[in-house]
């Protein structure tokens, strides 16, 4: 917990708390899930904690998940990017019509790639650059991606049956594990959300550059001041988010075997709001990775709840939002209580 | 030379106006010339009717947005509304006037609910205003569990599709409206209150604005206005669906930033949203008319968006550059008057 908690910048504040770890958020997130997890598996024994239903909830997650370490990246520099979802559906459109047209595998997904990093160069660019608001730039490229993805594919399903079929099979990959009498299959999106976040939590704990994130955020006058390049680093930011939006892509669009023009709808909504919960700020200079995956985490087993309990699935949206209200009174509550 | 900032001001709004007038009517009559069928009275009908209910939400957003907020949740207050009237009149049997008027209510409370959390809870207000957003949407999907509510009385239909001097009923609303709030926004105490929220918060509320207070009037207008247009919509369809309205804020926030507001907050004016509004409404018939692939309308709109903003920014540099080089020249005069 320490080191997750480290790199968020209210854990590094002297707060004179004995058990500063305890009252972090992201140990408080943990015991959510934890009560989540036990109400569900105490009201839904035979149904909910079984590898089948699980294995579901995680992998479905996974894709949230990837989306929504971009959404923090982008939020610590004080940025945001609302263009998550349409960049993801138009990346896949490139990869599956390249793949349609006989490409080979490595050249659609490099200009899936190239088509991803090309969104987040020019958001960058322009939020960097330029000096535009990140929320104008980003809904601008929402529309423009979205937009191109439609035209592209005339809202059309993108299959690519002569793709080799290790592609196709790739996203639905099971790892086996022997657990006595049969095994369990981890499904290989899960793992690399996983990997994933792991490897982003320790480069931005450890890596200097990563960490000067958030001094941008924090105040972009005085990160310039100090010397670092303020500039570079927003754009950086945003490539890295596209990059996030990119693996998003290509496990989708394996998994699903079809390229899809509404792909990512409302993505953008749903990682902020992961991201919020997992105690990014608007404001920049905040986030943190591991945060986030418990948001995205909590998320997922309330929705998986609405379904398992009987309830009508509809009300799971408006939990989201619900979870996102909550969340931000609580913090409002314990900023209060901190100033007092 | 004290006159200069001022003209500079304006220079900034004369252009970005006559710009959006010209690109605007430059549409208009290229496509009349090119295809003929569009400065009919019907078809003139038909572009404004396809606009009029976003540009309702997008007066209530210029507010917003002058104060330095914004209000994603319209589109799902726009959805509530539909289904709420169309609940209380179909399936309650109220009469219409009761219907409307506890519709307008509710809408109005979730107005001051937005603003009532934005003030206590001190976050960005995107981040309250999309928990409503996810949550509204949650609930109208699930009162209504995916399907329309249909079957309401001629009288009410009049509300949206009837016509008062051979003008259409919302159309006749959006203008009255604009009319009313753009004088009380340039002439009224109150609402010159917002500029100073907009231009900075702190300032304004160390010399006396009640900050809360117009912050909360400022949101309930917005879900109003919102609502009214939710009761109108579900007039001039026929029939309440909780995905009417879908992604209905974007487009109101596209309109208010080409229409030159400052989403930073601090400017804006109503004549220009509603120039935004036509402008916008003028590009989408150019697609429907010409026939031209209407998915192309993303596209174009997403760039038409990136580039008024691109160009608000440059004359807005523009300008604080020569404020810059007026300053250094009084600078420099006073040196030499004080060496001599």
């Amino acid at each position: 917990m320490m080191t997750h908690a480290a790199n968020s910048p209210d854990a590094t504040k002297p707060t004179g708390r004995r058990f500063a770890a305890l009252s972090s958020r992201q140990f408080l997130l943990v015991l959510i899930n934890v009560a989540i997890f036990l109400v569900l598996t105490i009201l839904r024994p035979d149904a909910f904690p079984s590898w089948t239903n699980l294995k579901a909830v995680l992998s479905l997650m996974s894709y949230d998940l990837l989306i929504a370490i971009a959404m923090t990246i982008v939020l610590i520099v004080r940025g945001i990017d609302l263009s998550v979802g349409s960049v993801l559906a138009l990346a896949s459109v490139t990869m599956a019509l390249l793949l349609r047209a006989d490409a080979s595998v490595p050249v659609a997904l490099l200009a899936g790639l190239g088509v991803a990093l090309l969104c987040g160069l020019t958001n960058g660019l322009l939020v960097g650059v330029v000096g535009i608001l990140p929320f104008l730039v980003t809904l601008g490229m929402m529309s423009v991606a979205r937009g191109i993805a439609t035209v592209l594919t005339t809202g059309q399903y993108i299959s690519f049956p002569n793709a080799p079929a290790w592609f196709t099979l790739f996203g639905r990959y099971e790892l086996q594990i022997p657990n006595g009498s049969g095994f369990y299959g981890v499904p290989v999106t899960l793992i690399i959300g996983l990997t994933l976040v792991v490897v982003t939590s320790l480069l931005f704990s450890r890596w200097t550059a990563l960490r000067s994130f958030f001094f941008v955020g924090e105040s972009t006058e005085a990160a310039r001041l100090s010397g670092i390049k303020v500039t570079r680093l927003t754009v950086a930011a945003y490539l890295l988010a596209a990059l996030f939006v990119w693996f998003t892509a290509v496990l989708l669009t394996s998994a699903n075997k079809i390229g899809y023009a509404n792909y990512g709808i409302g993505a953008e909504m749903r990682a902020l709001a992961a991201a919020v919960v997992g105690g990014a700020s608007l404001a920049g200079g905040a986030g943190n990775i591991f945060g986030t995956f418990l948001g995205v985490l909590m998320l997922a087993l309330i929705g998986n709840g609405f379904v398992m309990l009987n309830g009508n699935p509809n009300w799971q949206q408006a939990s989201v939002g619900i979870v996102l209200l909550v969340a931000v009174g609580v913090d409002a509550l314990r900023t209060y209580r901190d100033r007092r | 030379m004290k006159v200069l900032p001022r003209q500079l001001f304006q220079n900034v709004i004369v252009v970005q106006y006559v710009g959006l007038v010209v690109v605007t009517l430059l549409t208009l009559f290229g496509f009349q010339a090119t295809f003929g069928n569009v400065l009919t009275g019907a078809n003139l009908e038909v572009l404004a009717m396809n606009m009029v209910f976003e540009g309702i939400m997008a007066l209530g957003m210029t507010f917003v947005i002058i104060t330095g907020g914004i209000d994603i949740s319209v589109a799902s207050v726009f959805a509530f509304a539909e289904i709420l009237v169309a609940k209380l009149m179909v399936q309650a049997g109220l009469d219409m006037v009761t219907a409307i008027v506890i519709t307008l209510v509710a809408t109005a409370a979730i107005g001051a609910l937005n603003g009532l959390l934005i003030v206590l809870f001190r976050v960005h207000p995107m981040i309250i205003t999309m928990g409503t957003l996810l949550t509204l949407r949650g609930i109208n999907l699930a009162i209504t569990d995916g399907h329309s509510v249909s079957g309401f009385s001629d009288v009410f239909l009049f509300l949206g599709q009837g016509k008062i001097l051979g003008v259409n009923v919302p159309i006749v609303f959006f203008g009255i409206a604009a009319i009313i709030l753009g004088i009380l926004l340039g002439h009224h105490r109150f609402f010159r209150q917002l500029y100073f929220i907009g231009g900075g918060e702190r300032a304004a509320r160390l010399s006396g604005v009640d900050v809360n207070r117009v912050k909360i009037i400022i949101y309930t207008l917005s879900a109003t206005l919102a609502g009214c247009a939710g009761v109108m919509a579900a007039a001039k369809y026929g029939a309440a669906h909780w995905a009417h309205g879908n992604l209905a804020e974007l487009k109101a926030i596209a309109a208010v930033a080409i229409g030159g507001a400052n989403i930073n907050g601090g400017s804006g004016t109503i004549g220009g949203t509603v120039l935004g509004v036509i402008f916008l409404a003028v590009v989408h018939n150019a697609f429907v008319t010409s026939a031209v692939n209407t998915f192309w309308y993303d596209v174009v709109s997403g760039m038409m968006l990136l580039i008024a903003v691109l160009l608000s920014r440059f004359i807005s540099l523009r300008n604080a550059r020569a404020l810059l080089v007026l300053k250094q020249g009084k600078m420099d005069q006073l040196s030499e008057t004080y060496k001599s």
